[in-house]
């Protein structure tokens, strides 16, 4: 095993220099430093990561089929369809500019708030508190399912 | 890896698949090369948490982009370099972390078979010192620089040859040799002390 | 011919009797033999699975590995490449174990009676393929298995479901489950195939054993919280806040430990169980019975 390989080559010690009180300072050699290096190549982490793993992928993957519907794709989507119009994409792009400018207006009488609103708005505090997130339940599994959506019951369970 | 002569795909099924929509055969990939890739990323980033987010990322760059796989690599090959890819845009901008987070001691290293001699499973004295050393080196390696710790991953760990960890990098052969001496000079020096006190 | 020697024929005889028995001796102590394959079809919104079917000791039946999603539905076997007819007997939900029959079958393969305890020896796939069983699993993630299943890690890729993994003597010990990470797959332990067969070969289901004591999941230790009314362990004197020590022959450390052991109670069938009330180490024997409707 590379392990015990590492503790019998370690005692064979790599002197690489003496220090002031001519004594030998002890430092591991460059191969023993490769030989423990290459431990690291077993680097894993813990049971069970790679099951929950999984189930976060898939949920990523879910939010980011739903994000393509965003600003920047809907414009790319726009710009190729005005690019297919040919000469009527002319009276579309003013129509659309006017609209715009329309909307633009409404927008700010809307959402901008007026002097009197921003005095009579009181000052709440922010609260700041950091919640431990929620450990999620031991759950017992009734069957052999490894599946990362596989859901057990929790609680006491009667043997 | 990168100078390995062309051969048959052994993943080629499951990419079609995964490329079709298929969600499990992708999910067979993540199994299959999950664990090789958390090494790489983990020794190069020595941070438990930021290698989490980064495997999720290389997966997903990695399943967006299936439809550019064009079979040229093994699919290993080009989820690797990925993977590299991403971690060292990373490294770029995370500031400088002072210490190990407290999870990045792997119990799961402990139990690994490789440091498991079953000629001494009695001897719980030997498989404390193999922790020690894992534990060592950990420290010692979070205190190298970004760009140190990733030659070392590399080349000590990975195995990488000297000319494909230069093409990866962007850097010159020469600039790869003289990192890997001075990060080995400071891993040396790191683990001097306890190397005095073990055993 | 005159004068042949009245003993030529023994000779033939014996010669023949001893390549006989050594065939059969290494057919049962290796698992070298015709593959068995048997594809599954798979359940609505499943999908198909294959998998590896490996001979009884007694030559009865075949055992495969059904993974979620699939069913035992018209199975399609082959043997050696070969299309064969195999008939169902019977598939547990629990073990994800299906016995199957076929006319075909001929073959009978050594099975070992349990695990080695002495984990981290080395056992062998066919083909040959080196590996070595790493430990017990029983909990992935927040999640308890219905039993504890074999670690394996192997030199090579993982083989397919199903594919039977022997020890040193040749004996099965344990069929390959599904990949965990890498090389390494989770295999179901010769323990729970004989605990299942007997129950699926005579009765086409898996009968568990129950003794009516109640476990909390989530608490460190393996506290007994209720005994349920006219339950085997209330009337062996079990009571609520004992703590679980041993199950037969297993020990119990944890909550997860305690699942795996209750996995292989048998109704009918007594067990030793080892509990600590207060400070007092204390012994019961209890006679598990079939799970009452409803519980």
């Amino acid at each position: 095993m590379v392990g015990t390989k590492i503790l019998k080559k370690s005692c064979q010690v790599g002197i690489n220099f003496v220090n002031l009180n001519h004594q030998p300072v002890v430092k591991p050699s460059v191969e023993q430093l490769g030989s423990l290096l290459a431990l690291k190549r077993e680097e894993r982490p813990e049971e069970g990561y790679w099951q929950d793993f999984l189930c976060e992928f898939h949920q990523r993957q879910r939010e980011a089929a739903v994000k393509r519907w965003t600003p920047a794709s809907l414009w790319n989507r726009a710009t190729d369809w005005f690019g297919d119009l040919g000469r009527a994409k002319w009276a579309y792009g003013a129509g659309l500019a006017y609209a715009s400018v329309a909307a633009m207006g409404l927008v700010a009488f809307l959402v901008y708030p007026r002097a009197a609103d921003v005095r009579g708005t009181p000052m709440v505090p922010v609260k700041h508190e950091v919640a431990p997130a929620p450990v999620p339940p031991v759950e017992q599994l009734d069957e052999l399912d490894l599946g990362p959506s596989t859901q057990g019951s929790v609680g006491e369970q009667v043997f | 890896m990168f100078s390995q002569p062309q051969q048959p795909d052994p993943d080629r099924e499951l990419v079609a698949r995964a490329r079709e929509g298929d969600t499990r055969a992708f999910d067979a990939l993540i199994l299959k090369y999950g664990d090789k890739l958390y090494g790489l990323v983990y020794n190069m980033t020595s941070h438990k948490e930021d290698t989490h987010d980064l495997l999720q990322e290389i997966f997903s760059r990695a399943y967006q982009s299936l439809g550019k796989f064009r079979g040229q690599s093994s699919f290993y090959t080009w989820i690797y370099q990925i993977a590299v890819n991403l971690t060292l845009n990373f490294l770029k901008k995370r500031k400088r972390r002072t210490g190990i987070s407290l999870q990045d001691m792997d119990s799961s290293v402990q139990n690994d078979p490789a440091l498991v001699d079953t000629g001494h499973a009695a001897n719980p004295e030997q498989q404390s010192h193999i922790n020690q050393l894992q534990k060592k080196l950990n420290e010692a390696m979070a205190k190298l620089s970004d760009s140190h710790r990733t030659v070392v991953t590399l080349f000590d760990i990975q195995g990488m040859p000297h000319g494909d960890i230069a093409k990866v990098l962007k850097v010159s052969e020469g600039t790869v040799r003289s990192r890997l001496h001075y990060a080995h000079q400071q891993l040396q020096s790191f683990l001097q002390e306890w190397w005095e006190q073990r055993f | 011919m005159a004068g042949h020697p009245p003993t030529r024929p023994i000779r033939r005889l014996l010669r023949l009797f001893l390549v006989v028995t050594g065939l059969g001796a290494s057919c049962l102590a290796s698992a070298q033999v015709a593959s068995w394959e048997i594809e599954f079809p798979a359940a609505a919104n499943g999908h198909a699975c294959k998998s590896i079917a490996v001979p009884l000791e007694d030559g009865s039946g075949l055992v495969a590995v059904l993974l979620p999603g699939a069913q035992a539905v018209q199975p399609v076997a082959h043997r050696g490449g070969d299309p064969v007819t195999v008939e169902v007997i019977g598939q547990d939900p629990v073990s994800r174990l299906c016995f199957l029959k076929s006319p075909a079958l001929s073959e009978r393969i050594a099975w070992a009676k349990t695990v080695p305890s002495a984990l981290g020896t080395a056992l062998h796939a066919p083909g040959p393929l080196r590996a070595r069983a790493n430990g017990w699993v029983k909990q992935i993630g927040t999640k308890v298995l219905p039993f504890a299943l074999l670690r394996v890690g192997f030199e090579g890729p993982v083989p397919p479901t199903g594919t039977p993994l022997s020890g040193e003597d040749g004996r099965v010990v344990a069929l390959v489950f599904q990949p965990a990470t890498g090389n390494t797959a989770y295999a179901i332990p010769v323990d729970a195939v004989n605990r299942v067969r007997p129950d699926l070969m005579r009765q086409g289901k898996l009968v568990r054993g129950w003794l009516g004591l109640s476990l909390r999941a989530e608490s460190p230790t393996p506290q007994v919280t209720r005994l349920s009314a006219d339950s085997p362990a209330l009337q062996a004197g079990i009571r609520a806040n004992d703590v679980l020590l041993q199950v037969g022959t297993r020990p119990v450390a944890d909550y997860a430990d305690a699942a795996d052991a209750f996995f292989y109670l048998v109704p009918g069938e007594a067990v030793r169980l080892k509990l600590l009330r207060g400070a007092d180490q204390l012994d019961f024997t209890v006679n598990p019975v079939v799970t009452p409707a409803g519980k």
